[in-house]
């Protein structure tokens, strides 16, 4: 496989980084879901914490995505997509960026307003990116779960229109951001 | 004789009395409570907003110097209502039934130039303590009053929350909450020349 996109896949750069993201989501996804319920303990406590720094990754990880993207473009869209489903994929792909950014972002705002700085597991703290506010606080916050929420919609379209092409189209658009079959 | 010994007698008592320090009026609105703690290993600051000092102080007689703190543990703010709220509260300090802090002197060192050390008992959450604050002073003019001298105090004291029992049961871990807490004194006191 070739480290950098080409005409037919995904190379090595882009495939990782988009399964490592992938796989940073579920889990905080799975954190989130089990972390806000709970009621105020050590254990949640910890969640939070891991939550907080695996996102500041995943914020990391996704500049990376987008510089990449820049630098080695994704492989055309098949010839038999019609416009309007050309433009239902760059706009998904569009919205799943703006909203992998939004997720950390309006993250380390909340903690930046409610005075609870980020820190990265234990070996530096981010600075806060605003004073505290309560307004801000809440706003963050409404928003953070929201766009959790237009993630859940976006992933699931993403994940259904993968399998769309793979199992009814029958072209190739899963199998090039899946390693093996030797690249080209 | 019976006169030489009174005299004596006397003499001794004089010389044995310290004279008193100079007394010194805590200026708040020039002076901060202030103190880092962390919170999922990150550092964030707070203060104490209410508190009452005495302050019976003399750079020239340190024997006779004397400080006492009280400080409302309910006057707590992080800039966040629900730290504050689980600050006062009965697993942490407990403001119910200890509402308030106490910091005493037991004497003073001068340690060269502008710094001195204070030893001193801190009573948190009831549990008292010997401590050692080490402090630089400033003594001039008050810019605010011609009349007047000011003071002004900065030290820093790491205590261990868990030396007080501040942060019962499961908050005994220091992990997440962590158990090393600076205190940051910025005080500014006057008095009269």
């Amino acid at each position: 496989m070739r480290f950098r996109n080409t005409e037919t896949r995904f190379g090595a750069m882009a495939m990782t980084l988009h399964w490592l993201v992938f796989a940073l989501v579920v889990a905080m996804v799975a954190l989130g879901w089990t972390m806000v319920p709970m009621p105020v303990s050590a254990d949640k406590l910890r969640l939070y914490d891991l939550h907080k720094s695996i996102g500041v990754v995943a914020l990391t990880l996704m500049a990376l995505r987008l510089a990449w993207r820049f630098t080695s473009p994704p492989p055309p869209l098949p010839h038999h997509m019609k416009p309007w489903q050309r433009a239902l994929a760059r706009a998904s792909h569009a919205f799943l960026y703006v909203i992998l950014f939004a997720m950390p972002l309006s993250g380390w705002i909340m903690s930046s307003a409610a005075n609870f700085p980020v820190s990265v597991f234990g070996l530096f703290t981010l600075p806060n990116l605003v004073a505290p506010d309560k307004a801000l606080l809440a706003a963050a916050k409404t928003f953070h779960r929201f766009t959790s929420y237009a993630l859940f919609a976006l992933l699931a379209l993403h994940v259904l229109g993968a399998f769309k092409h793979h199992l009814i189209d029958k072209d190739d658009v899963l199998r090039r951001m899946l390693p093996g079959r030797g690249g080209r | 004789m019976r006169l030489v010994g009174l005299a004596s007698v006397l003499l001794v008592l004089a010389f044995s009395v310290p004279t008193a320090a100079a007394p010194w009026t805590i200026d708040l609105a020039r002076s901060r409570l202030g103190f880092t703690a962390t919170q999922l290993r990150a550092p964030f600051d707070g203060e104490f907003k209410k508190y009452a000092a005495t302050i019976d102080f003399d750079p020239h007689n340190l024997v006779a110097s004397r400080v006492a703190v009280e400080i409302a543990i309910e006057s707590v703010d992080t800039k966040n209502d629900e730290r504050d709220g689980y600050i006062v509260s009965h697993e942490w300090m407990a403001a119910r039934t200890y509402p308030t802090a106490r910091f005493e002197t037991a004497g003073f060192a001068h340690l060269g130039g502008e710094r001195y050390e204070a030893k001193a008992r801190l009573t948190m959450r009831g549990v008292t303590r010997d401590v050692v604050l080490p402090f630089t002073l400033k003594i001039g003019d008050d810019p605010n009053d011609s009349t007047r001298l000011a003071a002004r105090v900065e030290g820093v004291l790491t205590v261990k929350r868990t030396d007080y029992g501040i942060g019962q049961g499961q908050w005994v871990a220091t992990d997440m909450i962590g158990g090393d807490v600076r205190i940051k004194v910025s005080l500014t006191a006057t008095r009269s020349k």
